[in-house]
């Protein structure tokens, strides 16, 4: 069993009281998970039930009410080059061409530029996209803006990549072949990964475990975990083992509806 | 099919064609008119070759120009800095919004007399005035670039290792350049306003100064030659300026194709 990596120990993160609603929103209550080294974890919940609080927190960006994130057995406080975020917006300088945008990590961690730039040489390769290095983000398709921004990540050698629905806005075959680049470069590299989706099929194919929320208050509700064998290809999903955990998370679904927990209902109904 | 390109699409003809109207429209009025009240194109293109030869045109818009740019230069190079301190700074800002959302209200113009008291007949009370129409409005373009910053990008920057004046300087200063060069085209036009003004009632030369003194002396050829001058000139510094930009800061623009 690899040592834990991610440690998200009681977390609670309540919104102050703004115009729009009257006390503070209650967005997540009593997170606790763990992930280990190497490790592919999937929270998956509909939008709004606080996933990408749970995220920002474990990046640094936000702060819990009440609770903490260990990494490595430091506690949270700052975002950092040791944790990777790949946006839904891929969130590229759109000044700087893929390979400026690549090299920006190795630039601010103050390593040389020639280091720099056979570092990002190394990163260009692996995520296929020789031929684009001179390229302006907008002149990129989305799913190429996508594999910018995980280079941009990866260049900097983090153990951990934070990942919020980065496929989410990618058309169904473009997000198929990036799951599976993703899934590559997770065997080349074995980084361990927090992967954000509403998506299910998305959820099964990339976890190896998958935490089901549900909301208002975004708690966790269910732990699955994927035993499918790695590596994976997209054949994988019309396996009976696949089709059977699928089964049992729409399972759960359909009760947490039956409940009123899934989907999201808005804070006030009229 | 053959596709065939009308005469009339051609950007150029048609620009000719514009020009060519608007001439006619000019002659037609002015012979209905005296010179004295409007003079026909001939006038003032005599009036015109004969200031280019005596080379008193080139002396005036010299003068003008050089107060425009030295003014331009000195408030776009302190109001850059003040909008991005006071635009990434909510102390700064808070001390100093309330002047500058007054004092942008107050026309350059009405300055003109007190920066005569204060800074003398010479060319320090123009550029001065200059400065002060430049400086409001290349700043608060500054501060609306700066509060527009897309915050992904801050995230981003943050994860990636970025410091705290890295993410200023590498992160919020590129993504403000559109704004202050919108701001930058904007303050030039002003200034053009407000050097005739100033022009018109304290100088010795200058394309103001022409405007007005050529109405003592019933010279009204020449003031439309001021005033042509005064368009053209505005048109071909804007020129300039814009391909300065497509050279140089190009890559900063594509910021409006992302959206």
């Amino acid at each position: 069993m690899q040592e834990v990596k991610i440690q998200v120990k009681d977390l609670w993160k309540t919104f102050e009281p703004s115009a729009k609603s009257s006390g503070g929103t209650e967005a997540l209550k009593e997170i606790n998970f763990e992930i280990r080294e190497g490790e592919i974890l999937c929270l998956l919940g509909p939008s709004g039930c606080g996933k990408t609080t749970i995220l920002n927190i474990v990046a640094g960006f936000q702060k819990p009410s009440r609770g903490e994130v260990l990494v490595n057995g430091r506690r949270v406080d700052k975002p950092g080059p040791d944790r990777g975020v790949i946006f839904q917006e891929h969130g590229l300088f759109p000044w700087r061409t893929v390979l400026q945008n690549i090299i920006f990590g190795p630039q601010m961690t103050g390593r040389q530029l020639q280091e720099s730039l056979t570092l990002a040489e190394q990163y260009i390769n692996l995520i296929g996209l020789s031929g684009f290095r001179d390229h302006y983000p907008h002149e990129l398709s989305g799913g190429m803006q996508q594999r910018v921004a995980i280079a941009r990540v990866l260049v900097n050698q983090p153990d951990i990549l934070l990942m919020d629905e980065p496929f989410g806005k990618l058309d169904a075959q473009t997000r198929a072949t990036m799951q599976i680049l993703l899934l590559d470069v997770w065997e080349k590299i074995r980084p361990t990964i927090l992967f954000i989706t509403h998506d299910i099929d998305e959820a099964i194919f990339l976890g190896d475990r998958i935490l089901v929320m549900s909301c208002r208050p975004g708690k966790i509700f269910r732990e699955f975990k994927v035993t499918l064998n790695r590596p994976r290809d997209y054949e994988i999903v019309t396996s009976s083992a696949y089709l059977e955990i699928k089964r049992e998370i729409l399972h759960l679904l359909k009760s947490m509806a039956e409940n009123n927990s899934w989907p999201c209902k808005p804070v006030k109904w009229r | 099919m053959k596709t065939e390109r009308l005469v009339y699409q051609n950007i150029y003809f048609v620009y000719a064609f514009s020009l060519f109207l608007f001439f006619i429209a000019w002659f037609a009025v002015a012979s209905r008119t005296t010179p004295l009240f409007f003079p026909s194109p001939w006038l003032v293109s005599q009036a015109f070759v004969e200031m280019i030869k005596d080379w008193t045109l080139f002396g005036h818009i010299q003068i003008s120009l050089f107060r425009i740019l030295t003014g331009w230069a000195i408030g776009s190079g302190l109001g850059i800095p003040l909008g991005l301190l006071m635009g990434d700074i909510p102390f700064i800002r808070n001390m100093l919004n309330p002047y500058v959302q007054l004092f942008r209200f107050i026309p350059p113009i009405s300055f003109v007399t007190l920066s005569l008291i204060w800074f003398g007949m010479g060319e320090t009370s123009k550029v001065v005035l200059i400065i002060y129409t430049t400086i409001f409005i290349v700043t608060i373009n500054t501060i609306a670039g700066v509060m527009s910053v897309n915050s992904i990008h801050v995230q981003a920057a943050l994860s990636l290792g970025a410091s705290r004046f890295k993410i200023f300087t590498m992160v919020i200063l590129p993504s403000t350049i559109p704004f202050l060069l919108t701001g930058m085209r904007l303050a030039m036009g002003n200034s053009f306003m407000t050097i005739v003004s100033a022009e018109m009632i304290a100088a010795d030369k200058g394309l103001g100064f022409l405007i007005f003194t050529s109405r003592l002396f019933m010279q009204t050829e020449r003031i439309f030659v001021g005033i042509v001058a005064l368009g053209v000139l505005g048109f071909m510094v804007d020129a300039v300026f814009r391909f300065a930009i497509q050279k140089w800061a190009r890559q900063y623009l594509f910021f409006f194709k992302e959206k």
